[in-house]
């Protein structure tokens, strides 16, 4: 109980550092950072254990951001846990800055892998979890898709590949808050009965409430999900989480922020 | 030069417990060696190319160096947007190898046709490119590419020959670049015009990008006609490259890209046919320089 209170606080104050970023840099994705703050939260502050003086240690646990449009997020939680200084955020998306609207590999010796172009994240953490297997490592692999990334072939390519080579270090987390481009998910490209379809492709897993921190702490330290397979966790999230007038829209994954939606937004957030 | 790249990769892999091949499910049977000597460093990963390339950085991302294999196009253009973004944008120590240069798969339709993957593949930042034109000069890059850092794409052909470039002698006004195994042609188109009394310099370049465009400049100085010849379209190979370096450094001079046309061929046949065909054997590159030479003014 006192550590979700713990993690409820750090996720609120993720929230309004990645609304502030947003605000100030005019940028869009706002409802796909939202949906994502507690699976980051429990991954930053309770499942990865980076070691803060040596983050890139040999044997760390390893987080790729596959839908890397969730940047702001990462970057917000990034400075929450002390990886990256709040003077960093600061420089986000700035002319001259290296800080992009999606994650670059070495940024701030924090970020994992270059993504941007969707379905590439999961292919990179299976290479990654391959070598832990290989040079028997112990860290894990987890990696954050979208749902609407999961239209990508290339994510089914690495589903096959990872269950065939029993990659049981590797943990995809599917942020499902079933809005993409056009429009729900359902509507665009159905993909369910999606847990179904990674079971069928060889994945242990389970659906769970993406932003419930027990539910999320127990799934992401009950791995593997089933012996000697990848784990997925079907997330089920809110687009836009937090915040009334964006939760489930799609408006919010263009929209950006003017400065009285932006105080009614920290409004919420602070209740 | 399947051969050559298999004893080649064995050899490295003998001291090398980082390096790692992945193959898109071909390469039957001459990986078979490798994967009984490696068999937790070889990876067949399926005819999944995309995942191929995504994995293989991932490898790389934990400090292996991978070689993947496929055929030409597969290896490259099937999965293009993961070599830009996980390969280049991150310069990765990953080796791509295409084999099936050009018209190699004649008989099988311009699917499997090697004719822009230089073009693409010289294009992407970070990227070295490789084209060899006999056994010497294969495992001469595949050791190139182990040993740089980042990405490098080598473009293999079928002819395992040993043949290398004739000595020059100083008295040739016309130059040849060729690149990739039409080395064995244009030796031979060297003998041909010398019976018409036009001598002849042959530069075979393995190594596409980079260029080393003070080697082009240097043997060309006494030259009036300059020629390349690929197994590739015209249009982004060996020959444009040549022709950036002759506009930009003001050389006036009878120039010709000798390659396939920026077509996809509506007939198949084997490659010495399509070769004949496409006037890149012997016979046909001899006469397209000597029609050049008519023509030129210069």
């Amino acid at each position: 109980m006192i550590k979700t209170n713990f993690l409820k606080k750090k996720a609120s104050k993720v929230r309004k550092t990645i609304l502030e970023m947003l605000y100030k840099s005019r940028e869009p994705h706002i409802g796909s950072c939202l949906s994502c703050v507690e699976i980051l939260t429990a991954l930053y502050f309770d499942i990865l254990k980076i070691d803060k003086k040596n983050p890139l240690a040999e044997g760390r646990n390893r987080f790729i951001l596959s839908k890397g449009h969730a940047v702001p997020a990462l970057y917000a939680i990034l400075a929450e846990a002390g990886l990256i200084s709040a003077r960093d955020l600061s420089l986000f998306t700035t002319n001259g800055s290296s800080l992009a609207a999606h994650p670059v590999l070495g940024v701030l010796n924090a970020i994992e892998v270059s993504t941007g172009s969707l379905g590439h994240g999961l292919a990179m953490g299976a290479g990654m979890a391959l070598v832990a297997k290989h040079d028997h490592k112990d860290y894990r692999v987890f990696v954050l898709l979208g749902d609407g990334e999961c239209d990508e072939g290339a994510i089914w390519e690495t589903a096959l590949f990872a269950s065939h080579h029993r990659l049981d270090n590797l943990v995809a987390i599917i942020d499902n808050n079933k809005i993409q481009g056009f429009g729900r998910t359902a509507q665009v490209l159905n993909l369910e009965p999606l847990l179904v379809k990674w079971q069928a492709f060889g994945w242990g897993g389970k659906n769970i409430d993406g932003h419930n921190f027990p539910a999320l702490l127990k799934a992401l330290k009950d791995i593997p999900c089933v012996k000697g397979k990848p784990t997925v966790l079907v997330a089920a999230t809110v687009k836009g989480k937090g915040v009334s007038f964006m939760e489930n829209t799609l408006l919010w994954h263009y929209q950006t922020l003017d400065s009285q939606k932006f105080n009614q937004a920290i409004k919420e957030i602070n209740k | 030069m399947k051969r050559i790249l298999t004893d080649t990769l064995i050899n490295l892999a003998k001291h090398d417990n980082n390096l790692f091949l992945m193959s898109g499910d071909l390469g039957f049977p001459f990986f078979l060696e490798f994967s009984k000597l490696f068999p937790d460093r070889f990876i067949n990963a399926g005819i999944a190319e995309q995942n191929m390339i995504g994995v293989a950085a991932g490898l790389a991302l934990s400090g292996k160096t991978v070689f993947v294999y496929s055929i030409v196009n597969f290896a490259t253009i099937r999965c293009l947007d993961q070599i830009r973004n996980d390969l280049c944008y991150q310069n990765l120590n990953v080796k791509i190898v295409g084999y099936g240069s050009g018209l190699t798969y004649g008989k099988a339709g311009a699917t499997h046709s090697g004719l822009e993957d230089i073009a693409v593949m010289q294009s992407l930042p970070n990227m070295m490119v490789f084209s060899p034109g006999n056994i010497y000069e294969a495992e001469r890059v595949i050791k190139m590419a182990y040993e740089s850092k980042g990405p490098a794409y080598i473009r293999l052909g079928k002819l395992n020959s040993n043949i290398v470039c004739p000595p020059a002698t100083g008295e040739e006004t016309v130059t040849i670049f060729v690149t990739g195994t039409l080395l064995n042609e244009v030796i031979k188109v060297k003998d041909l015009l010398f019976k018409k009394g036009i001598f002849v310099k042959i530069i075979s370049l393995p190594i596409i990008k980079p260029l080393d465009v003070e080697v082009v400049k240097s043997v060309i100085k006494n030259s009036k006609a300059v020629f390349t010849v690929e197994e590739h379209s015209v249009v982004g190979g060996l020959g444009s490259s040549i022709a950036n370096v002759l506009a930009e450094e003001n050389i006036n001079i009878i120039f010709k890209k000798i390659g396939l046309p920026d077509s996809y061929s509506k007939i198949v046949g084997s490659q010495d046919y399509l070769r004949h065909i496409y006037l890149l054997d012997a016979q046909g590159i001899s006469k397209t320089i000597i029609d050049n030479l008519k023509n030129g003014v210069k």
